[in-house]
């Protein structure tokens, strides 16, 4: 006897179902255990910190330092002029809190410099941004 | 007339555009996501001459440009400041040398707060 296979039989769901279940869990776990943030333009490597414990000022100006000592503003990939700074500052400088992403290379002489730009133009509220290792964090929060 | 009667069949629904979807979602989120958790550090940008100056109640420790720390002409690793310090001193005021780099200050700082001192300065040596 000859069974002909019909054009009508669907095609098998079963091994596509665990693959749906591990990329949905891995969908989860991305949109839940990170944090969406905007990047700035040029990228750095923040210094790791377990001791610094200050917020995330997000919405105040954030100046980037790589690791030659060259500072770019966050959105820009064009080295920061001191006039661009003062325009960024405002009329009131001394009310401006400024958060610089250092790289972790960057020498201490050349964030002495900008620190010191900064405080000729009469900014005095200046944030180190640090990167703390989350696994440590949450380990630290654990350990009484 | 013939009525036929009713099949009752599930309806076959593509999973394609859903996995599709999903995938595109997983691969945003594995980009745009960052782990690490962020801190701010305040930094005092006063005069040298308007701020506290160490008094013989700080313990003086210099970051090298190596990373290494001296303390009283000797040099030690970060990872050894709980040996090297008295514990009774509770107030360290780090003096960074201008060629070390940011990490290897702050580095200095976390083994200072780990070996157990409450009150730490840091300061740029010019």
């Amino acid at each position: 006897m000859m069974i002909m296979e019909t054009s009508s039989r669907r095609p098998p769901l079963e091994p596509v179902l665990p693959l749906i279940n591990v990329v949905f869990l891995l969908l989860i776990f991305f949109m839940l255990a990170g944090q969406l943030a905007k990047r700035p333009t040029v990228a750095v490597e923040a210094p790791m910190s377990q001791t610094a414990n200050g917020e995330e000022a997000r919405d105040k100006l954030l100046l980037v330092i790589q690791n030659d000592g060259q500072w770019f503003a966050e959105d820009s990939a064009e080295p920061l002029s001191d006039a661009a700074l003062q325009a960024r500052l405002g009329d009131k400088p001394e009310d401006a809190e400024v958060r610089l992403l250092a790289d972790a290379g960057v020498t201490m002489q050349a964030l002495r410099r900008r620190l010191e730009t900064l405080q000729g133009m009469g900014v005095e509220q200046v944030r180190l941004v640090t990167q703390s290792d989350a696994a440590a964090e949450s380990a630290s929060k654990v350990a009484p | 007339m013939h009525i036929e009667p009713e099949r009752h069949c599930t309806p076959f629904i593509s999973l394609t555009p859903l996995i599709d979807v999903v995938f595109i979602l997983l691969v945003f989120f594995m980009l745009a996501t960052r782990f690490g958790q962020y801190h701010d550090l305040p930094v005092n940008v006063q005069p040298a001459d308007s701020t506290e100056q160490p008094d013989e109640q700080w313990l003086i420790i210099n970051v090298q440009a190596n990373g290494m720390l001296t303390l009283n002409d000797v040099s030690f690793t970060p990872a050894a400041v709980a040996d090297r310090l008295d514990t009774s001193k509770t107030k360290v005021w780090v003096t960074v040398n201008p060629e070390a780099t940011l990490q290897q200050a702050l580095t200095a700082v976390d083994a200072m707060k780990a070996a157990g001192v409450r009150d730490v300065q840091l300061e740029l040596l010019p």
